[in-house]
């Protein structure tokens, strides 16, 4: 069955999205042309055209995924797709999926608009090599082992709140509060995890140290960042950088207890209008 | 078709009404197998189970009768379904009676306008 | 015929709205009811919750044995008062949906329908009128060899011949092994397809019987019935 909702949810996405990527490649192309022609204005008009369609298509993503959560669950459509026979929560998990998905193509479509547009204002090959070189020196190439998982980590966690927020807005006690509700409750959610991640982080005895003296090198400690905070204000000075990492395990948690409340509203407490 | 129903009569003797002239005036014929009972109670607009209790009644009253293997017909048993006719013309007639009673007309008034009735249905006829 | 329906003790609340108040009854299959009742609570929240769209109540509903939930949708077959089906699609989009779906969909079935009916499977929805996409629905709903079916005012929109085809459409795919639960207020028209009514009023159910019985008893038509029982 969830194979079946991952093929309707595919095919009822693929209307809009897909037809910006054809706008990227059509601005893709112009900016290649113009890089061959040489025409200055003709390269910077098109490499900012490519940078901005392309980040305006993430936005794009997350509105049609917002609007199609909403629309095909809570509108009309929802008496048919809570009428299915597939339990709620795989409802929930073929939307999330799909709308992972669209928001990393639209991510990997964004990276690649952004290098088709460096390299026609002549950023090339060689200046990337030298910069990677210069990662490499500070050992911060292993960045990208954390950077990657962090943004995949975010966007999951940014999907988590807004299907959780919709899901609150539809469920009977929030009915009188109309279309607003939704966006309340995120705003509400959002915030609120903020300033609990924000402690978590901060006083949670786990974290990253960064060894500031000789070699820069990287290892988990068991101080809190509260800790490293006073010490900076007293104006002591810092033989290592303490980040703490109780924030990203509250991430962790949040995804899955935002996705399992989430599951349990739509399987108890929605109503349709 | 669908006739209309009176309201305070049950359904399923309005639909005996409606089965019992089709088989007194020959519409349908002695002997004839009857559709299914799902495919009359389309024809009639009504409840299969209604039309199976109007069905099985009107056996029960020998209009008609089940062979086990192949359905439902209509009785061959002429002298019956004769008798069914003049029942319902009865109740026609009463009816009839009545009505015009209620209205004042005497019996030979009544008489007279029945013939009479009966001349202008006969040139009708041969105009036609 | 078994009970394939079985409500007990039923409460449904919103809020500190009580809409049902512990109703209790039984479906046996082979037999068309009707649900008749006022538009708003009652009668429409009976409804979803034996369609599963409603889990928040008290009291115990049995469908074939089972809670509302997935198994019951699968045997369930659902015709809500609004249009359901996605909109922006072509009719042909929910045919292969609902065979996708439903394992007991008879998409051949569904098809001769949609030809006598001389409805274009390649037409989008929105640009059908609201008689069509009402059609295009009970089609659907009815081309499923279902246990249950349950439909919600499906004669709305519809003219008088309409209305005569969609009666047909619904006593032709009688069954014995089916049960069709059908609620309207469009008594006159519909009645004589029901074997059984039940009048939903208040928080109660005020009238369940046969139609026939409900004739010989009172002397009156189910409408009549009904206009007397919900005297405003």
């Amino acid at each position: 069955m969830l194979s079946k909702l991952l093929k309707y949810e595919f095919r009822d996405t693929a209307r809009v999205i897909p037809f910006f990527y054809l706008i990227i490649v059509a601005f893709s192309i112009m900016a290649l042309t113009a890089k061959q022609i040489g025409l200055e204005w003709f390269i910077v008009t098109s490499s900012i055209l490519l940078i901005v369609t392309g980040a305006s298509l993430i936005v794009i993503t997350f509105v049609v995924i917002v609007m199609r959560f909403y629309k095909n669950l809570y509108s009309n459509e929802g008496y048919l797709m809570f009428t299915l026979p597939v339990k709620p929560k795989q409802l929930l998990a073929s939307k999330a999926i799909v709308a992972f998905t669209w928001i990393i193509a639209s991510f990997l479509v964004f990276i690649g608009a952004l290098c088709v547009s460096l390299y026609s204002l002549g950023v090339d090959s060689s200046d990337l090599s030298s910069i990677i070189s210069e990662f490499k020196k500070y050992g911060l190439e292993k960045a990208i082992y954390i950077i990657i998982p962090l943004m995949l980590l975010s966007i999951l966690y940014f999907l988590s709140q807004i299907f959780f927020s919709i899901t609150v807005a539809n469920t009977p006690a929030f009915h009188s509060m109309g279309v607003g509700a939704g966006f309340l409750v995120f705003f509400a959610t959002y915030v609120i995890l903020q300033i609990v991640q924000s402690v978590v982080t901060v006083f949670i005895p786990l974290s990253l140290e960064i060894n500031l003296i000789g070699n820069v090198s990287v290892s988990l400690s068991n101080k809190n960042m509260f800790g490293f905070f006073v010490e900076s204000i007293k104006g002591i000075e810092p033989t290592s950088i303490t980040i703490g990492l109780g924030g990203y395990l509250f991430v962790v948690i949040m995804i899955c207890v935002l996705f399992y409340v989430t599951g349990r509203l739509m399987n108890k407490k929605v109503s349709l209008r | 078709m669908s006739s209309d129903f009176s309201s305070n009569v049950p359904i399923y003797l309005q639909i005996m009404n409606d089965v019992k002239l089709k088989i007194v005036s020959g519409v349908w014929e002695s002997g004839q197998r009857l559709q299914s009972v799902r495919d009359l109670a389309v024809e009639f607009s009504v409840n299969p189970n209604t039309m199976q209790r109007a069905l099985s009644e009107l056996e029960r009253d020998g209009l008609l009768y089940t062979e086990r293997t192949s359905g439902r017909y209509v009785s061959k048993d002429q002298a019956k379904i004769s008798k069914a006719r003049d029942e319902m013309a009865e109740e026609y007639t009463d009816s009839y009676f009545n009505s015009m009673h209620k209205l004042g007309y005497k019996k030979e008034e009544i008489v007279y306008v029945v013939s009479n009735k009966m001349e202008v249905k006969r040139e009708e006829d041969k105009n036609e | 015929m078994s009970k394939i329906i079985e409500i007990s003790s039923l409460q449904k609340k919103y809020g500190s709205k009580l809409v049902l108040n512990n109703i209790s009854l039984s479906f046996e299959s082979g037999t068309i009811v009707g649900l008749l009742g006022p538009n708003g609570c009652g009668k429409t929240s009976l409804l979803k919750i034996l369609t599963g769209l409603i889990n928040d109540y008290s009291g115990s509903v049995l469908i074939d044995g089972s809670i509302p939930n997935e198994y019951t949708k699968s045997i369930v077959s659902y015709l809500p008062e609004k249009t359901y089906i996605a909109e922006n699609n072509k009719a042909k989009y929910a045919l292969d949906f609902f065979e996708d779906f439903y394992a007991d969909f008879d998409r051949k079935k569904a098809e001769e329908m949609f030809k006598q009916f001389k409805l274009d499977p390649e037409q989008k929805i929105k640009s059908m009128s609201k008689g069509m996409q009402e059609k295009v629905q009970l089609i659907l709903v009815m081309s499923r060899k279902a246990k249950i079916y349950l439909l919600d005012e499906p004669l709305g929109g519809l003219d008088p011949a309409s209305r005569k085809a969609m009666l047909d459409i619904i006593l032709n795919n009688y069954s014995e092994d089916a049960i069709v639960l059908l609620s309207t207020h469009l008594i006159n028209a519909v009645e004589r397809i029901f074997d059984r009514v039940i009048m939903v009023g208040g928080t109660k159910i005020l009238v369940d019987d046969t139609v026939d019985n409900i004739r010989q008893t009172t002397g009156k038509s189910v409408e009549e019935l009904f206009e007397e029982v919900f005297k405003c």
